[in-house]
């Protein structure tokens, strides 16, 4: 594959899947900067990761584990890390909120999203991304029985805490 | 819930600048070769060089010192060495399930190698001065450019050490916590209800 094919594969990704990302990305950086930051190392993951798809799944199945796999990464390196990051005024910014987009009750979602362990967070965006046990526990690479524990609690623990808001 | 979430599809949360992110990448992109690979072939090239700029002047000159002799046999050989390990640290990179715990485990595998790497190397640091010193003494160089190299080992060694902790012991603690945490969270839980695939 020559790097123009690549970038092309990357590029049409990135338009067609990009949600995909950002929902990562606002699920484990719980500001702009960190955003930004996760979003960028995603960005170069899915790059390096184009010549090696083989076509044996989906690309949303694909750029989901991605994904997953970078962020929990970046929260093991953003802790040692965070001096010797370049100060934001320094470099261009690749993500802009969108201002139009302001749900309080997503916000909401997504609190409670970043409440949960790094586990329980990736399977709890898998499950509203509607993705079966069977794909989370090949995604995650965890057994589908422990992905159905790892649900029920979590489904248990969301109806909890809307309950509370209600 | 599920309704709420699904909202988001037909909006996008972020703008992209694509120039920026493209530059972004670019960069990345570069400093992410600076990994075991180029260390790795770093390696070989240094040792090969080195090895060859001892053993010409010693054909040339028709001069046999024993340490040098020495010095250039353990470069070539660990060049050789070096060489077969990467061999076989390529050929096991896709033996790792495609998974999120497979990519770890892959990530636990290679910061492996690192450790085991940057460990062996002080070893052969110890070793290259021990001969590199022994020369000098056969030489009959003056002391204190045998102080002056003697310090400047000293340095790296302290530094080399430096390095293994701080990025390849550490990370590969790191990434050994994640994986065990993964791995014993799923050994520790029973299914308490049948599954249940509705939201």
């Amino acid at each position: 594959m020559t790097e123009q094919q690549q970038s092309q594969v990357f590029n049409d990704w990135l338009k067609d899947h990009k949600a995909i990302l950002f929902k990562v990305v606002r699920a484990y950086g719980f500001n702009l900067e960190d955003q930004e930051d996760l979003f960028q190392e995603m960005a170069v993951q899915v790059w390096r990761s184009v010549p090696k798809f083989r076509n044996d799944c989906a690309v949303t199945t694909w750029m989901y584990r991605i994904a997953l796999n970078t962020a929990l990464k970046w929260t093991i390196k953003e802790r040692k890390h965070q001096e010797g990051r370049e100060d934001i005024d320094q470099k261009a910014h690749v993500l802009t909120e969108q201002s139009g987009f302001s749900d309080p009750r997503l916000d909401w979602l997504y609190e409670q999203i970043a409440r949960l362990d790094n586990v329980d967070r990736s399977l709890c965006l898998l499950l509203l991304d509607g993705f079966s046990y069977k794909e989370m526990s090949k995604i995650v690479g965890i057994s589908e029985s422990y992905v159905g524990v790892r649900i029920s609690r979590i489904k248990k623990h969301l109806s909890k805490q809307s309950e509370k808001v209600t | 819930m599920k309704k709420i979430w699904d909202a988001q599809n037909g909006q996008a949360m972020y703008a992209i600048d694509e120039t920026a992110l493209h530059n972004s990448v670019i960069k990345k992109k570069a400093k992410a070769r600076r990994t075991a690979d180029l260390t790795e072939k770093i390696f070989i090239g240094a040792n090969i060089v080195a090895g060859l700029m001892i053993v010409v002047p010693t054909i040339i000159k028709e001069h046999i010192s024993i340490s040098g002799s020495l010095m250039a046999v353990m470069m070539f050989f660990t060049a050789g060495y070096i060489l077969n390990m990467r061999k076989k640290r390529l050929a096991s990179q896709d033996n790792f399930e495609q998974s999120v715990i497979g990519d770890l485990d892959n990530a636990i595998s290679t910061a492996d190698y690192q450790v085991k790497f940057s460990k062996s190397s002080r070893y052969y640091l110890l070793a290259i001065v021990i001969l590199s010193l022994t020369s000098l003494v056969e030489s009959g160089s003056p002391w204190w450019v045998i102080l002056l190299v003697t310090v400047f080992f000293a340095v790296t060694y302290i530094a080399a050490k430096w390095e293994y902790r701080t990025f390849y012991a550490s990370q590969k603690k790191d990434l050994r916590a994640m994986r065990e945490k993964l791995g014993s969270m799923e050994d520790d839980e029973q299914p308490e209800e049948p599954l249940d695939q509705q939201i």
